[in-house]
């Protein structure tokens, strides 16, 4: 009952929030965060669920915008279909990517991800007449959502972007919630654990382990979706390393294979940087020396130290 | 006639850029033959030796031949510190933490690298002249002759290395089996420390060879290192002799798919292979035989 209570209070907060914060720059900061809660949530679930390190991650993220803005833009298909299609195409991605590739444990399966996102990334550059090449699209409308009366609600701004933002990390987390705690949330601990002790129960692991990476990577593609309707640009730079590395910190050093630790870390690693500013060009060092120092002193996590505390203080 | 000449020219090209390949990934062989590390910044070792060599012959006027040696040098001992600092303490913990300590360091190197050397790419002062020499109607700079020499070298002081010192057999003996090493009177730490500068010092050495040829930038081990990876995994993980035989393979018919088929899908070659060995052969085109 305490529990469910923390959560509306910390729901009313959440919702406040850009209300509280009104200079736009703020604002554009809170929508990237909730972008990025998306995209570690989606995947904690290969790096902290199953296990596996992925290094191909960026590959979903662009892969859910340019499915987005050329079903949009090119195809003609209303932005929330263009949207649910540009998940699906990501998880299709990432079974046809995942089912090769999830043979392969530890640095070969993080060696041959990075691998697969290298090739779409060229894909991107040199494939012209569909994803226009370096120069990338421009000019990807926002959503509109037509209400009574001939007037319509058009997802322009900041405040609005984050409320609909919102609405997907919620959807999203609450169906991340149901899988952690139903069956198949079960068998990808065990996988994670101990792949031959599974199988020897009767685990399919490789069906777990292929049913983990298609949620993870729609969850991904899906915050590449709302990533390119938000900003309204892209460009094949969404498949580098800056995409690669910073969700990676943000579930690592959050806590991986929690809920709550991603989203910690999604926030504080989407705000940190805008702190940094003062050190404008050293932010990335700092970055690099974050992740570092994060895997050398926190092995659990933010979170994991949090829990630590309170069990202490609980204790006490 | 011309065909051959030009399949002549291309094999040329390749085998010099497949002996960067070929530095590169003997160094990441070591680095995980003996300690078990996906080094993820082995591209930036590479990009700081070409930055150390730069620096060492535009600034202080030495002789390039010897900056290169004395940047071999600087890397192996920066290798060691972040052997000690970064790597040592994670050994225990598993592939995960240490390939992301690896990827800190890759950001921490590229963008320390941004700010002090700046975006503009630059290239090494080379005392070769930059004027092709003609053999046999192929046509090869002096640049590319001395990489290719410097390279066997480098590679010919290796074996030597590993098969004939004292260091070079506790090394053997480390990736065989670190326990009973450790058993037989071998100081586990020295041969890590070591075999990580070493690992290190050869992409420094590769990035000091093409300095002069290309152009040097922090950004420069970004993609190198993904092709040295496939190297080493065709090669088969640990395999020292695999992975000399893949880079030049690799390096060569790389050059011939962008001579005669596309250059814009050229780096994707590489990765190709990779995941065909990966998934068809995952202990690599020649097995895995552990450090000989």
């Amino acid at each position: 009952m305490r529990s469910r209570l923390h959560l509306i209070a910390f729901l009313l907060i959440v919702f406040a929030l850009p209300l509280l914060i009104r200079n736009p720059y703020g604002q554009h900061i809170l929508v990237m965060s909730g972008i990025f809660v998306l995209f570690s949530v989606g995947l904690n679930i290969i790096v902290g669920f199953l296990g596996q390190l992925s290094l191909g991650h960026s590959a979903y993220f662009g892969i859910g915008a340019y499915a987005y803005a050329i079903l949009l833009l090119n195809v003609g298909i209303p932005w929330f279909l263009s949207l649910c299609l540009a998940v699906m195409i990501s998880g299709l991605f990432g079974f046809l990517i995942g089912y090769p590739s999830l043979r392969l444990k530890g640095p070969y399966f993080a060696i041959v991800s990075l691998a697969f996102a290298m090739i779409i990334r060229l894909i991107a550059v040199n494939w012209q007449s569909l994803t226009n090449g370096p120069m990338g699209i421009t000019g990807i409308k926002p959503p509109n959502i037509p209400l009574i009366g001939g007037r319509s609600l058009c997802f322009d701004s900041a405040l609005s972007n984050y409320y609909l933002i919102l609405c997907f990390v919620i959807l999203g987390i609450f169906v991340l919630h149901r899988i952690r705690h139903s069956r198949a949330g079960d068998t990808f601990d065990a996988c994670r654990e101990n792949e031959e002790l599974a199988q020897s129960v009767g685990i399919n692991t490789s069906r777990a382990k292929i049913v983990a990476l298609i949620i993870s990577t729609m969850f991904i593609g899906a915050s590449g979706g709302l990533y390119a309707q938000y900003v309204t640009y892209i460009s094949p730079e969404i498949f580098g390393w800056y995409y690669i590395a910073t969700p990676l910190i943000m579930v690592i050093i959050g806590g991986a294979g929690t809920i709550a630790g991603p989203i910690i870390g999604a926030v504080i690693f989407t705000f940190l940087p805008e702190f940094l500013r003062a050190l404008a060009e050293y932010r990335l060092v700092i970055f690099g020396l974050i992740m570092i120092v994060g895997v050398l002193f926190m092995p659990e996590g933010m979170y994991g130290i949090w829990q630590k505390i309170s069990k202490v203080k609980a204790e006490k | 006639m011309d065909f051959v000449v030009q399949i002549a020219q291309q094999l040329t090209n390749g085998l010099v850029i497949g002996v960067i390949y070929t530095l590169m990934a003997v160094g990441l062989t070591i680095a995980f033959g003996i300690m078990n590390v996906g080094n993820f910044a082995q591209g930036e070792f590479y990009m700081l030796g070409a930055v150390a060599t730069f620096f060492l012959v535009a600034t202080l006027e030495l002789n390039y031949f010897l900056s290169l040696l004395l940047s071999g040098l600087i890397i192996f001992a920066l290798g060691a510190v972040v052997e000690f600092l970064a790597i040592k303490p994670l050994q225990s913990r598993g592939f995960m933490p240490l390939i992301l300590s690896t990827l800190g360091l890759s950001i921490f190197f590229q963008h320390m690298a941004l700010i002090l050397w700046g975006p503009i790419p630059r290239s090494i002062p080379s005392p070769l002249s930059r004027k092709p020499i003609c053999l046999f109607d192929i046509y090869i700079t002096p640049q590319r002759m001395l990489i290719f020499v410097a390279g066997i070298l480098i590679i010919l002081a290796l074996y030597l290395l590993i098969k004939k010192t004292k260091i070079g057999i506790a090394m053997r003996a480390v990736a065989k089996d670190s326990n009973t090493a450790s058993l037989m009177g071998i100081n586990i730490r020295r041969v890590h420390l070591f075999s990580f500068g070493l690992s290190c010092s050869l992409a420094a050495l590769g990035g000091g060879l093409i300095g002069p040829l290309h152009t040097i930038s922090p950004m420069m081990g970004e993609v190198p290192v993904i092709k040295a990876f496939s190297v080493v995994i065709m090669g088969g993980m640990g395999n020292v002799q695999g992975a000399i035989a893949a880079g030049f393979i690799l390096g060569v018919v790389e050059s011939m798919a962008a001579g005669f088929i596309s250059t814009s899908y050229k780096d994707a070659i590489a990765f190709g292979i990779m995941i065909v060995v990966l998934l068809f052969r995952p202990e690599g085109i020649f097995g895995k035989q552990g450090l000989k």
